[in-house]
């Protein structure tokens, strides 16, 4: 993944200027800064959720922004995992057909088998059938994380992954994101505040008032 | 292997069982339940109607003919499997002993009548029963005018023609002659099989023939359809419609109320899914950004949605029609025998109607927000506050009302109550829009103006209007739906009441029901005299001479002038003309002036009669009275009420003028039926008079308005129903974002009773706004309708406004409270989760 000179422009203002890394196959990056800095903005770009005024992501040599709005959501299909602060677990359904979702998206033949593996790879084979609002927190960031990791992704994006939990819970997220990572061979791309899970990434991107400081 | 279902159709399930989309299902198919159950129950009682007035046409179709009707007509209607039966009728001098009198023949075949019944009395003036079979080969039946005309009773013999009959029976009732007796002759009723015997049957002979059938509503038209297109000269085909014009008024009306409170359910109902779809979609937002987020494309997603949907409304569709056919069930089954019409079973016509209207509702309501819902960015995955642009696309907005408006002009059976009442509808929308948009800005003002003060009674208010105000849109949305649900419920209360009473005006109690004629000129004052001593009040006896009309400002009339059949009658025949001093009470002049005391030149002519033949104020009438002219000026027109079982006259002079033609005199009175005693005494004084009964005709007039008076009512209540449907549904469409407020200000630390009353007075003020938009919106589509589509006197009620008001605040505090209960009983965490 190459990300080179963006800027996202909202009216006259500048989110982001003069950003450009790239993230080479099965690495972590945090990118890290405090609030207002960009950090959600640059993942919402690097997802190809949001489409800059200039600049370029690269991922496996296909420019994102070249794609229009359909191929890139084709393209998130294909090698994109998603962890969100706020779980974005679908409340009507349970466990096992939130993870499903993705997979019968793509078209992926036994979803239930498939997701049902996952959900036993984060220690919920006993609550496929509950739903978000009979899970904990932490349950339901497991269940998200089953979900991002079922579709075998290549890059896995996550928005402060650990935001809404406990320090001990977010820890043991933390380590099963890694050790879910470390098995698939993903790139990890993570926004955090929290400089424990900052400091487990291989790299991080320091973001000050849009621009890239470390 | 399992079969795969498509994954539409997985989603659709899981949200099934999540209980998400029950709640729409429910509300879908409920606002379809109830569009069918009106449609059903007005499908039957129409059809019911229809039979029940074919009784008065013996029939329900009638081909009239001048020659016999050939074989191959009746072939063909049996070949349809309907029932079928034969009358033929003439005029006929009637003998008995030394008296004859000028009769109006008939001989009818086994089988009639095929509607209804005729009724016999077994002497003069007895009580009658409807009548068992025909009158036997060699039997007669007479009417009370032929038997008092030629002094016969019962057993006595009566010939016609070449042929004896015996009286068998007085015929009191023959539902086909309806309100039509002054013009025809007494009735002499013989059975078919005789009418050779008479030897009356002749070329030349003036007969009239008439092929009856009858059996199921499509048999009946599809042969009505093959029969027009090989109606001979001579031959035309007769409905109930055309046959009995007063009926037909009652029937199109109670049809047009039918139709307006289906065209209304279809408004109410589409509310109610809007509402509930609005709920819908919003709560999507979320599941349509992860979907992007997980690679699915705008269009696929659409897709997916779009099947969902129309799975959805096909659902409510079937399910709501099934619901709609319970509950007419059940209403016909509570009215019992309360309605006194004989329904037929449902036909599956409202089914059809369900399962399109399932489909339109949903789709037509979830258009604009589905097309919304792709504009969705899925960037809201990182960012919540993102929704989708504001407003639906123009197109969406339309193709949707286009869908509803469709079901409407479907519904309303009529291009201009389809019209209008979407005329009335946008009207109400607007009006909701201006008066909430208007009043929502002083309410922050007026908010800070009340005391500063904890108490529940005080910071309730206060919350509730500075809410009304910062959600302003919601707000107006809300009084939209609102106002439509009182609108339909009001418009349908004014309509019903202008349509009831013009009925009970129509045959009011103690309307005349008995008709003498044949007074001559020197019986009048001794007439009068006797009716007078019997207790009969206000006896006005009015001259009237036979003539015809030979030209209008001294054009010669000939039937060939004019292309209209009615025109062409009325320039055959003779008019009764008759003289007055006063107009008669229930005429109107329309134009000119009714003539002054002492004038003695000038006519009053019926407005209808004159825009027929082409009369105009101040053309000259020539009239032809046996040989004697009569001339005078046209110096007003009247509109004449002929429904009203008064005597009444096309052409009116000014009293004493008939003077010198020879003239008779008619009178009509109200007899009460226990002293019909009266009228052996009258017709013993005076034997050369004849009364004429119209009793049966008024009852059975009186028995139809009755039914569909009750007709009425009923529908009322199911569009009640899907009223108060709408509002539920319109104050549940905001629980999810009440549930959450309530949470974050119980955090705040406001009391329950302070949310109470917070609650209450926003729904007491968006109920107040609502029954004042509907008042007058429902005052002022009243007034169009009855003037432009019901043809109906309309008096302004000021009550609407009493009721409008006290209604909207009564009913939208109930449902308000019932919809938001259990939401002060949350813990406030759980309210704040449940609604971020």
């Amino acid at each position: 993944m190459v990300v080179g000179g963006e800027s996202s422009g909202e009216g006259s203002l500048h989110i982001l200027a003069d950003v450009s890394f790239s993230v080479n196959p099965g690495e972590t990056v945090a990118i890290v800064g405090s609030s207002g800095s960009g950090k959600s903005t640059l993942l919402g770009l690097l997802a190809g959720l949001d489409v800059p005024s200039a600049g370029r992501v690269v991922i496996d040599g296909q420019d994102l922004f070249a794609l229009d709005e359909d191929g890139r959501a084709a393209l998130r299909g294909r090698s994109m995992g998603f962890v969100f602060q706020s779980f974005q677990l679908l409340p009507g359904l349970t466990a096992l057909e939130n993870v499903m979702l993705p997979l019968e998206l793509a078209g992926v033949g036994d979803a239930a088998a498939l997701a049902r593996d996952h959900l036993d790879s984060v220690g919920l084979a006993t609550r496929t059938g509950h739903r978000p609002d009979q899970l904990s927190g932490g349950e339901q960031q497991r269940v998200a994380l089953a979900r991002a990791f079922a579709v075998s992704p290549r890059i896995l994006l996550a928005d402060e992954p650990t935001g809404n939990l406990d320090a001990h819970t977010g820890g043991q997220i933390i380590d099963l994101m890694f050790e879910m990572n470390r098995r698939q061979g993903a790139s990890l791309v993570i926004v955090t505040h929290d400089p424990a899970l900052a400091g487990r990434c291989g790299r991080q991107l320091r973001l000050e008032a849009g621009r890239l400081v470390a | 292997m399992r079969v795969a279902l498509p994954l539409a159709a997985r989603l659709l399930l899981r949200e099934w069982r999540a209980g998400e989309i029950r709640v729409l299902l429910l509300a879908v198919a409920l606002a379809v339940a109830s569009l069918t159950a009106v449609a059903f129950f007005a499908d039957r009682v129409e059809r019911a109607l229809g039979q029940e007035a074919n009784t008065l046409l013996a029939a329900d179709l009638a081909l009239v003919s001048d020659h016999p009707v050939g074989t191959a007509l009746e072939a063909e209607a049996r070949r349809r499997g309907l029932a079928v039966a034969h009358t033929t009728t003439f005029l006929s001098m009637a003998l008995a002993g030394d008296g004859n009198l000028l009769a109006g023949i008939k001989a009818v075949s086994p089988g009639y009548p095929l509607r209804g019944a005729l009724r016999t009395a077994p002497a003069l003036f007895a009580a009658d029963a409807p009548a068992r079979g025909l009158p036997a080969p060699g039997q007669a039946w007479v009417d009370e005018r032929l038997a008092t005309g030629l002094g016969v009773r019962i057993g006595d013999p009566v010939e016609v023609g070449e042929a004896r009959f015996t009286v068998a029976a007085i015929l009191t009732f023959e539902g086909e002659r309806g309100g039509n007796f002054m013009a025809l002759a007494p009735r002499l009723l013989l059975n078919q099989a005789d009418l050779p015997g008479t030897g009356l049957v002749q070329a030349g002979s003036r007969i009239t023939y008439r092929l009856l059938v009858a059996g199921e509503g499509e048999a009946v038209a599809g042969f009505q359809a093959w029969a027009k297109e090989r109606l001979e000269r001579g031959q035309q085909l007769e409905d109930v419609r055309g046959a009995r014009p007063e009926l037909r008024q009652i029937l199109d009306r109670a049809q047009r109320y039918l139709g307006l409170a289906a065209v209304l359910t279809v408004v109410l109902a589409a509310a109610a899914a809007h509402m509930a779809l609005r709920r819908y979609t919003r709560r999507h937002f979320d599941q349509f950004a992860l979907l992007r987020c997980f690679g699915a494309s705008r269009r696929r997603l659409l897709g997916l949605y779009f099947q969902q949907l129309a799975s959805l409304g096909l659902l409510a569709g079937l399910l709501g029609g099934f619901l709609g056919w319970l509950a007419q069930r059940f209403v016909v089954f509570l009215l019992g025998d309360a309605l006194r019409l004989g329904l037929p079973p449902a036909s599956p016509r409202p089914l059809l109607l369900a399962v399109v209207a399932g489909c339109a509702l949903v789709l037509a309501f979830s258009l604009p927000p589905l097309l919304r819902l792709a504009r969705v960015p899925a960037l809201r995955v990182l960012r919540r506050d993102l929704g989708p642009p504001g407003g639906g696309s123009l197109l969406a907005h339309g193709a949707g009302l286009a869908l509803v408006g469709g079901l409407l002009f479907w519904q309303a059976g009529d291009g201009r109550l389809g019209l209008w009442v979407i005329a009335g509808v946008l009207a109400t929308t607007l009006a909701a829009v201006l008066v909430v948009q208007g009043l929502l800005r002083p309410l922050p003002f007026l908010a800070r103006r009340l005391p500063a003060s904890r108490h529940p009674l005080v910071l309730g208010p206060r919350l509730a209007l500075t809410g009304l105000r910062r959600r302003g849109w919601e707000t107006t949305l809300q009084a939209i739906a609102l106002s439509l649900g009182l609108f339909a419920l009001l418009l349908l209360t004014l309509v019903r009441d202008d349509l009831l009473e013009s009925w009970r005006s129509q045959v009011p109690a103690g309307a005349p029901n008995r008709f003498v004629i044949n007074i001559q000129p020197d019986q009048v004052a001794a007439v009068r005299a006797f009716l007078t001593d019997q207790g009969v009040r206000d006896v006005v006896l009015y001259p009237m001479a036979r003539a015809r009309l030979v030209a209008i400002a001294g054009r010669p009339v000939s039937p060939d002038d004019y292309e209209e059949d009615r025109a062409r009658r009325l320039a055959e025949r003779e008019f009764n003309l008759s003289a007055m001093a006063e107009p008669p009470p229930d005429n109107r002049i329309v134009a000119g002036r009714w003539w002054a005391r002492g004038e003695t030149q000038g006519f009053s002519v019926e407005a209808g009669i004159a825009d027929t033949l082409g009369i105009r104020l101040g053309d000259v009438l020539d009239f032809d009275a046996g040989g004697l002219p009569l001339s005078g000026r046209v110096t007003s027109l009247r509109q004449v009420d002929w429904d009203s079982f008064r005597v009444n006259f096309f052409v009116v002079a000014p009293a004493g003028v008939l003077d010198a033609l020879p003239r008779s005199h008619i009178t009509s009175f109200y007899l009460p039926p226990a002293r019909v005693g009266v009228l052996s005494g009258l017709v013993a004084a005076f034997p050369n008079v004849t009364v004429i009964d119209v009793e049966q005709v008024m009852a059975e007039l009186r028995g139809l308005m009755d039914r569909v008076s009750g007709a009425v009512r009923t529908i009322f209540l199911f569009s009640l129903g899907t009223g108060l449907l709408v509002m539920l549904a319109a104050l549940y469409a905001r629980r999810d974002e009440r549930a959450r407020e309530i949470g974050i200000w119980r955090t705040l630390g406001a009391s329950r009773a302070t949310l109470r009353a917070a609650l209450a007075a926003e729904f007491a003020v968006l109920g107040l706004l609502a029954g004042a938009v509907a008042a007058g919106a429902a005052s002022l589509l009243a007034w169009v309708l009855a003037t432009r589509v019901f043809d109906l006197p309309h008096a302004p009620d000021p009550w609407i406004w009493l009721a409008g008001l006290g209604g909207g605040l009564l009913l939208v505090l109930a449902t308000g409270l019932a919809a938001t209960r259990g939401l002060l009983n949350q813990p406030p965490l759980a309210a704040i989760r449940a609604g971020a």
